[in-house]
C-alpha cells in the first residue's frame, strides 16, 4: 500500500499545474503590444483646437487610439432587444513610421473587438480580431472619415464633419451587423475642451470626445434570422498615451440615453485603495447638444448587487444607483442581462446594454445605453 | 424475519472474524480498491492520453489545415486580405519562404521564413515565443530583423545581437539576429533547423519577393466549404497525418481500457479469498445456525454482506484512488506535452460521472461475484456435514475439479466465440475474457498436475524440506489455488500488455520508417490534392540536377493522385524506385520478390490493407478505376500495410500510370544518402543546386523520424505505470492467500515444530512453498500472456480497425513472467512465513484445539 501512496503522491506532487494561464496566441500579443516605452510619442497635456473631419481620423504620435461605437437595437414591433458594440483600436508598436519597399511594413496594429447582446435569449456573442495596418488589412483615414479592420469598419457616409452619417458593419460567424447611422447632435468635446485627465500625473490624460446621440436603423443577422433594427447609438473617441497611474485599478463608464432627449456620461477612476478617484467626472448632454460638466464630488455611485463571472470568476458590480445633484439626476442602471463579459479577449472587460429608469429634473425618465467596467481582477 | 436474532449472530460473528483478521481484511478491501481505482484511472488518463495523441500529431502539421499555394515564383500578395476574414476561415497568416547562403560559410545554406507574427500567433504559437528576452516589436517594426533557434545559432557560433552577413543570389545583405528561439519540441525544433524566421515585410526586402507571398497557411473551421482558390492558386489539405494515426490511437485507447477490467478481475480474486476462508473458517458456526433452523436465504444475505462488508468500502477507496492515479497518469501525460509544447489550458480532469458510476458499479458487481461460490457452497451442503471437518478437502478436491471443467468449457467457449465469423469487436473482447477467465479456473488443476509430475524428481534429487514444500501447494489447494491464479492473472496480464504496447511502438515505426523511408525529403510543399487536381509536379530537369548532387546513394520519385471513384475519393500513389526499396515495402500479401516485376512492367497494383478490408478486396481480384480513356480494371497481386483511418491506396508503378493516364510527371524525391554524408551537408548541396530563388521544400526525413518516435515514447509513458499497478495488485493477491494459509496451517507447523524442526527451516519451508507457487504461477503466465497479447494485436485490431499490428514478442517479454513472479510471490511470503516461523508450537497448538 505504501507503495501506491508514495506512487500517488510522486506522481502528484509532479503535477502542479498552475491553473487560468492565458492562451498562447495571446502571450505572443502581449510580447509585441507590450512593453511601456513611451518615448517618443506626443501626449496629452493641454487642451488643443480640434478640427473636423481631421480629427476622425488616426493620431499616429500618440500611442493608443480608439473608435468606440455601442449601441442599443429593437425591431420595429418591438419584440426583440438588441445590444451592440464595435470597437477599433489602433495600438502603436513605435512612433517613427519606417520608409520599407515591402507594402507589409508597419509599425501599428489594429484590435478590434465586436460584440452582440440577444437581450430575449439572454445571450452575449462576442470577437476578437487583431491586424497589422498595413496593405489595406485594417486602417483608418480622416477624409471621408472610415475606419477598419478587415469586414468590421465604421464610415462617415454624409452628413457635416460635426454631426455626420455613418455607416457601420460587421461580420463574425453567423452574426453581421449593417447600421446607418445619423448624429442627432453634434460633436461634444469632453473634460476640458476636448482633454480628459485621467490622473494627476501630467501627459495621463487623452484628447476626448463623443457624437452622444446617433439614430441607428439598419439589419441585424443573428443565427440565421434577419432583423429590421432601430435604436440609439454612442460613438467615442479617445487617443493617448498614457496609462493608469500604480495607484489606480480601473474605471466604471457609463454612457447613458434619456428618454427626455438628454444624454448622461460619467465615469469613475477607481483607486486602488477601494475610493473614488478626484478625476472621476461626468457631463450632461441637452437637446441641443449643450454640455453640462459636473466633477467627481458631485456624483454617487451607488452599487445594487454583484455578478461573477463563471468563465473568469471576475466579481463585477451589477446594478447601479446613480445620482448628481447638481443636475437632479437620481438613476437605477441595470443590466438588461448579467453575463456581457468579453473574455476571449487580451484584454477581459465588461461592456454590457443596460436599461435606465428614474428622475430627470423631478420627471420621471426612462432610457438605456451601455456600461464598461475595466480593471476588475 | 423468523429468527430474530440468528442473523445478528452471524453478523456479529463476521464482523469478529473480519476484526480479528484485520490484515487479511484490509488486503482484500484493497484488493477491490486497487482493481476499482485501475478501472477508473485508465477511463480517466484515457481522455488525457488521447488529447496527447492528438496533439503530438498536430505538431507534424501544425495547427494548420490548409494551404493556398501559388505558381513557383509566388502569389499576388493581394490575395490574402480577402482571405482573412472569410466565412470559414479562422486563422490565415501570410508566408514567404526562400534561401540565402551564409557569407562565411559559403555552402551553407539557412531558409528564410516570413511570417506575420499578429497573424500567425493562433496557427504557430511556438514560433514566435519562447522567445528569450525578444521583444517581438523590434523584429516586425525593425527592417532586416530575425530570430534563430538556439540550436542553429550555436551551429554557426552566432549570438542574439550579432549580424549575420547573407547573401541572396550575388546580393549581400546585413541580417540582425534580435533573439534566440528556445525549443523543447524535437518535431518544432526540427522545423525550424538552419531556419531564418522573420516578419513577412523583412524576408520580403531580404529576398527581394515584395508584392508576392509563397503561400498562405490556413486554418479552416471543419466542416465549412473551401472559399473559391483565387487564379493560379489551389488549395491544398494538410491535416492528413494528424488522421492517419488517430485510428490507431482509438485502438489503442480501447484496448486499453481491458487491461484495466483484467485488473479487477484480479481484485475479484482477493475478494474471493477473503470471503472463502471467512466461510471455511466459520463452517461449525454456520452449520451451528443452520441446524438450529436459519434458512439458507437468510444465510446467504449474511454471507453477501459480509462480501460487501469488505466490497463497498473497498470499492469507495477505489474510487477516491482512482480519481488521484487518473490525475497523476493525466499528469505525466500533460508533463510530456508540456516539455514539448506550451501550458495546456485544461489541467484539471474532467470528473466524468459516468466513469466513477461504472467504476463503482464494477467494484460492488465484482465483490458479489467474489462472494458468491464460497456463500452457495456454505449454504448448499447440509448442516450436518458443514460440522464435520472431513468434508472440507473433499469439497477443495470437488471444487478443483468443477472449477477445472468450467475452466475447460469456458475456453472452449472462447474459441467458438474466435470461430464466429465477422468483425465484432465485442466478439473479441468477449472472447478473451473467455480466455482469461477459463485458464484462471483451470489454475488449480494445472497446478496439481504439475506438481504430481514434480514431485517424484523433487523426492529423488532434493532435500526433504523441498518434498515437503512441492507437496503443501496443492495440499493447501483451497488458497494456494485461488493465489497462483491471481498472481497468474495479473502477471499474464502484464505480459499482454507490454507485447500490446511493444507491438505498437515497434508497428508505428515502421509506419513511420516507411512513409518517411528516406533521408531527404524533395517536394514542392504541396502533400495532397484534391480530386483530379495535378498540381506540386516537380520540372523533370530539375530533378536530374539534384539528382546529380554528390552524396547521393539513390533516389526514387513518386507522386501522389487522388481518384474519383464512384465509391468515393481513393488516394493513388505512383512510384518510380528501384528493387531495393520496393522490397523493404511491408506486404501481408504476396512477397517482394514476386510482385518485382510485374509492377515495374505496369501490370499489377498493390493495395492497402485497409482498402482491402473496406472493400473486400484480395489478391487475385480486380479493381476498376477511372483513367482518363474510361474505366480500366487492374488486378491487385499485393496487399500492403497501412494504418491510415482514410478509405485506403493504390499504389502503381510510373510505367502504368504513364501508359494509362499517359502523364510522366512525378511530385517528389526521397533521396538516400551515402553512408559518411551528413543529412545537412547533403541539404545545403541541394538548396544551391536548386538555385536561389526556388521554392522547394527539402526537408531531413531523418530527423522527423526520430522525432516523431521520441514523442510517441514519451506519450506510452503510462502504460509502464499501468502494468506496474497490475503487479502491486498481484502481489496483495498472493498476500492474502498466504496470510490465510499461516492461519490454516499454523496447527500443521507447530506439529512440525514440536517434532524438532527449528524455526529457519519452517522459515525455509515456507519460502520454498511460496518460490514454488511463484514459478508454477509464472510458468502458466508465459503461454497465457503471450495468447492474451496474440489476442489483442492479431484478432481485436484486425476485426475491429481492419489493418494488422506487427507483433512484438521478445523472448526477455515472456520471461518477465518469470521475473515478475517469482520475486512478488517470495515478497509477499515472507511477512506470514516469518510470521508463522516465530509462533511458539504449543502456543500454535492450544490455538487450533
Amino acid at each position: 500500500m505504501v507503495v501506491v501512496v508514495m506512487a500517488v503522491v510522486l506522481i502528484a506532487a509532479m503535477t502542479r499545474f498552475d491553473n487560468g494561464h492565458r492562451s498562447d496566441p495571446d502571450a505572443v500579443m502581449t510580447s509585441l503590444l507590450g512593453g511601456g516605452d513611451d518615448a517618443g510619442f506626443d501626449r496629452a497635456t493641454t487642451p488643443r483646437p480640434f478640427h473636423f473631419p481631421a480629427d476622425h481620423g488616426p493620431h499616429p504620435q500618440f500611442k493608443h487610439e480608439w473608435w468606440y461605437m455601442t449601441g442599443t437595437l429593437a425591431t420595429e414591433v418591438g419584440e426583440r432587444r438588441f445590444g451592440y458594440e464595435l470597437t477599433l483600436f489602433r495600438l502603436a508598436l513605435t512612433p517613427k513610421p519606417m520608409e520599407r519597399t515591402s507594402k507589409w511594413g508597419s509599425t501599428q496594429v489594429q484590435m478590434g473587438h465586436f460584440a452582440v447582446t440577444d437581450i430575449q435569449k439572454q445571450q452575449f456573442h462576442h470577437a476578437q480580431r487583431f491586424s497589422r495596418i498595413a496593405m489595406d488589412l485594417a486602417g483608418a483615414v480622416a477624409d471621408p472619415f472610415r475606419v477598419w479592420l478587415g469586414d468590421w469598419s465604421i464610415a462617415a457616409t454624409g452628413g457635416t464633419p460635426l454631426a455626420p452619417t455613418m455607416h457601420l458593419a460587421a461580420h463574425h460567424e453567423d452574426i453581421t451587423l449593417d447600421l446607418n447611422l445619423t448624429a442627432r447632435k453634434p460633436v461634444v468635446l469632453q473634460g476640458e475642451n476636448g482633454l480628459s485627465r485621467k490622473s494627476e500625473r501630467p501627459g495621463n490624460a487623452s484628447y476626448y470626445y463623443s457624437l452622444p446621440r446617433m439614430e441607428t436603423t439598419g439589419w441585424l443577422t443573428l443565427q440565421g434570422e434577419r432583423f429590421p433594427v432601430t435604436g440609439m447609438s454612442w460613438f467615442d473617441r479617445e487617443w493617448s498615451t498614457s496609462a493608469l497611474d500604480e495607484h489606480q485599478e480601473g474605471w466604471d463608464w457609463f454612457a447613458l440615453h434619456l428618454s427626455d432627449g438628454w444624454d448622461l456620461m460619467l465615469y469613475r477612476m477607481r483607486e486602488k485603495n477601494g475610493t473614488t478617484g478626484t478625476l472621476s467626472a461626468g457631463a450632461l448632454i441637452d437637446p441641443d447638444g449643450t454640455r453640462i460638466p459636473f466633477a467627481h464630488d458631485a456624483m454617487i455611485i451607488d452599487p445594487l448587487g454583484h455578478w461573477r463571472s463563471p468563465k473568469t470568476e471576475i466579481v463585477y458590480p451589477s446594478g447601479w444607483r446613480l445620482r448628481v445633484a447638481t443636475v437632479g439626476i437620481d438613476l437605477s442602471v441595470t443590466p438588461w442581462i448579467q453575463d456581457q463579459e468579453l473574455n476571449r479577449t487580451l484584454v477581459r472587460y465588461w461592456e454590457g446594454a443596460v436599461q435606465v429608469r428614474g428622475v430627470h429634473a423631478g420627471l420621471e425618465v426612462q432610457g438605456d445605453g451601455y456600461v464598461e467596467l475595466a480593471g476588475y481582477h | 424475519m423468523k429468527h430474530p436474532f440468528a442473523t445478528p449472530l452471524l453478523l456479529r460473528s463476521s464482523l469478529r472474524h473480519f476484526l480479528g483478521h484485520p490484515w487479511m481484511t484490509i488486503l482484500a478491501m484493497f484488493g477491490i480498491a486497487l482493481g476499482v481505482a485501475v478501472v477508473t484511472a485508465v477511463d480517466l488518463a484515457n481522455e488525457g492520453a488521447m488529447r496527447a495523441m492528438r496533439l503530438t500529431m498536430a505538431s507534424l502539421s501544425g495547427h494548420t489545415t490548409h494551404r493556398l499555394s501559388g505558381p513557383t515564383t509566388g502569389m499576388e500578395e493581394h490575395l490574402f486580405g480577402p482571405l482573412r476574414w472569410a466565412d470559414g476561415v479562422q486563422q490565415a497568416a501570410p508566408i514567404v519562404e526562400g534561401v540565402a547562403r551564409l557569407v562565411t560559410f559559403p555552402d551553407r545554406t539557412l531558409r528564410i521564413m516570413g511570417v506575420d507574427p499578429i497573424a500567425d500567433a493562433p496557427i504557430r504559437p511556438h514560433l514566435t515565443r519562447n522567445t528569450r528576452g525578444v521583444d517581438l516589436k523590434s523584429l516586425v517594426t525593425i527592417p532586416g530583423t530575425a530570430l534563430l533557434s538556439t540550436r542553429t545559432a550555436t551551429r554557426f557560433g552566432i549570438r542574439a545581437g550579432d549580424t549575420m552577413p547573407l547573401k541572396v543570389g550575388e546580393k549581400k545583405h546585413e541580417i540582425t539576429i534580435i533573439g534566440l528561439l528556445d525549443v523543447s519540441d524535437p518535431l518544432i525544433r526540427q522545423g525550424l533547423a538552419d531556419t531564418l524566421v522573420m516578419d513577412v515585410a523583412s524576408a520580403q526586402e531580404l529576398l527581394d519577393f515584395q508584392g508576392r507571398l509563397t503561400r498562405i497557411d490556413l486554418v479552416l473551421t471543419p466542416g465549412s466549404p473551401l472559399p473559391p482558390a483565387p487564379k493560379h492558386t489551389r488549395w491544398i489539405e494538410t491535416e492528413r497525418r494528424t488522421r492517419a494515426l488517430e485510428g490507431l490511437t482509438e485502438s489503442f485507447r480501447l484496448n486499453l481500457a481491458v487491461l484495466g477490467m483484467l485488473a479487477l478481475m484480479v481484485g475479484m480474486f482477493i475478494i474471493f479469498n477473503t470471503i472463502t476462508f471467512s466461510v471455511v473458517r466459520r463452517r461449525h458456526i454456520i452449520g451451528l445456525l443452520r441446524a438450529q433452523g436459519v434458512t439458507r436465504q437468510e444465510l446467504l444475505v449474511q454471507l453477501f454482506a459480509d462480501g460487501l462488508l469488505l466490497g463497498i468500502p473497498g470499492t469507495l477507496l477505489g474510487l477516491l484512488l482512482g480519481l488521484a492515479l487518473g490525475q497523476g497518469l493525466l499528469g505525466l501525460v500533460v508533463q510530456t506535452i508540456n516539455d514539448l509544447y506550451f501550458e495546456l489550458q485544461v489541467t484539471r480532469l474532467p470528473l466524468d460521472p459516468w466513469s466513477l458510476a461504472k467504476g463503482g458499479l464494477l467494484g460492488i458487481g465484482a465483490t458479489l461475484i467474489a462472494t458468491w461460490p464460497a456463500a452457495w457452497e456454505a449454504v448448499a451442503i447440509p448442516p450436518s456435514l458443514a460440522l464435520t471437518r472431513s468434508t472440507l478437502e473433499h469439497t477443495v478436491q470437488q471444487g478443483v475439479q468443477r472449477a477445472g471443467r468450467w475452466g475447460a468449457g469456458i475456453l472452449l467457449l472462447g474459441g467458438l466465440i474466435l470461430l464466429l465469423p465477422g468483425q465484432n469487436l465485442y466478439a473479441g473482447f468477449a472472447a478473451l475474457g473467455c480466455f482469461t477467465v477459463g485458464a484462471a479456473l483451470l489454475v488449480p488443476t494445472t497446478m496439481m498436475l504439475l506438481v504430481g509430475w514434480i514431485q517424484p524428481m523433487v523426492r529423488r534429487w532434493l532435500p526433504w524440506t523441498w518434498t515437503l514444500a512441492l507437496g503443501a501447494v496443492p495440499r493447501n489447494l483451497s488458497r494456494t489455488g485461488v493465489a497462483v491464479a491471481a498472481l497468474t492473472l495479473s502477471v499474464a496480464t502484464t505480459i499482454g500488455m507490454g507485447i500490446l504496447v511493444e507491438s505498437f511502438r515497434d508497428t508505428v515505426e515502421r509506419w513511420l520508417t516507411e512513409t518517411v523511408a528516406s533521408d531527404i525529403y524533395v517536394s514542392t510543399g504541396e502533400t495532397s490534392t484534391g480530386a483530379g487536381v495535378e498540381v506540386g509536379i516537380l520540372d523533370p530537369e530539375l530533378i536530374a540536377t539534384l539528382s546529380r548532387v554528390p552524396g547521393i546513394e539513390s533516389v526514387g520519385l513518386g507522386r501522389r493522385v487522388s481518384l474519383d471513384t464512384p465509391e468515393g475519393l481513393l488516394n493513388l500513389f505512383v512510384l518510380d524506385i528501384d528493387q531495393a526499396r520496393f522490397s523493404e515495402r511491408w506486404f501481408l500479401k504476396g512477397n517482394a520478390q514476386d510482385l518485382w516485376p510485374p509492377f515495374q512492367r505496369g501490370e499489377i497494383v498493390v493495395i492497402s490493407e485497409s482498402l482491402a478490408f473496406r472493400r473486400k478486396l484480395d489478391v487475385g481480384a480486380t479493381l476498376e478505376l477511372p483513367t482518363p480513356t474510361g474505366l480500366h480494371s487492374f488486378p491487385i497481386a499485393g496487399i500492403h500495410a497501412d494504418f491510415r483511418a482514410d478509405t485506403g491506396s493504390i499504389t502503381v508503378s510510373r510505367t502504368l500510370f504513364a501508359r494509362y493516364w499517359d502523364d510522366p510527371a512525378m511530385a517528389s524525391m526521397g533521396i538516400r544518402i551515402r553512408a559518411g554524408e551528413t543529412v545537412e551537408t547533403v541539404m545545403d548541396r541541394l538548396n544551391l543546386a536548386a538555385g536561389p530563388a526556388h521554392s522547394l521544400e527539402i526537408q531531413s526525413n531523418r530527423g522527423l523520424r526520430e522525432a516523431s518516435l521520441e514523442i510517441f515514447d514519451r506519450t506510452f509513458a503510462v502504460t509502464r505505470v499501468l502494468r506496474l499497478l497490475s503487479v502491486v495488485i498481484a502481489f496483495f493477491g498472493i498476500w492474502t492467500a498466504l496470510m490465510a494459509i499461516q492461519l490454516e496451517r499454523t496447527r500443521e507447523l507447530a506439529v512440525f515444530r514440536a517434532l524438532g524442526m527449528t524455526r529457519g527451516e519452517v522459515l525455509r519451508l515456507n519460502l520454498l512453498e511460496t518460490t514454488f507457487m511463484g514459478i508454477i504461477a509464472g510458468g502458466i503466465a508465459m503461454p497465457l500472456g503471450w495468447f492474451m497479447g496474440l489476442l489483442l494485436v492479431e484478432v481485436i485490431n484486425h476485426r475491429s480497425f481492419g489493418w494488422s499490428l506487427q507483433m512484438t514478442t521478445s523472448p526477455a517479454m515472456i520471461l518477465q513472467a518469470m521475473v515478475i513472479a517469482v520475486p512478488t510471490a517470495l515478497l509477499a511470503g515472507l511477512i506470514p512465513s516469518w510470521h508463522m516461523a516465530r509462533t511458539p508450537p504449543l502456543e500454535a497448538l492450544r490455538e487450533q484445539g
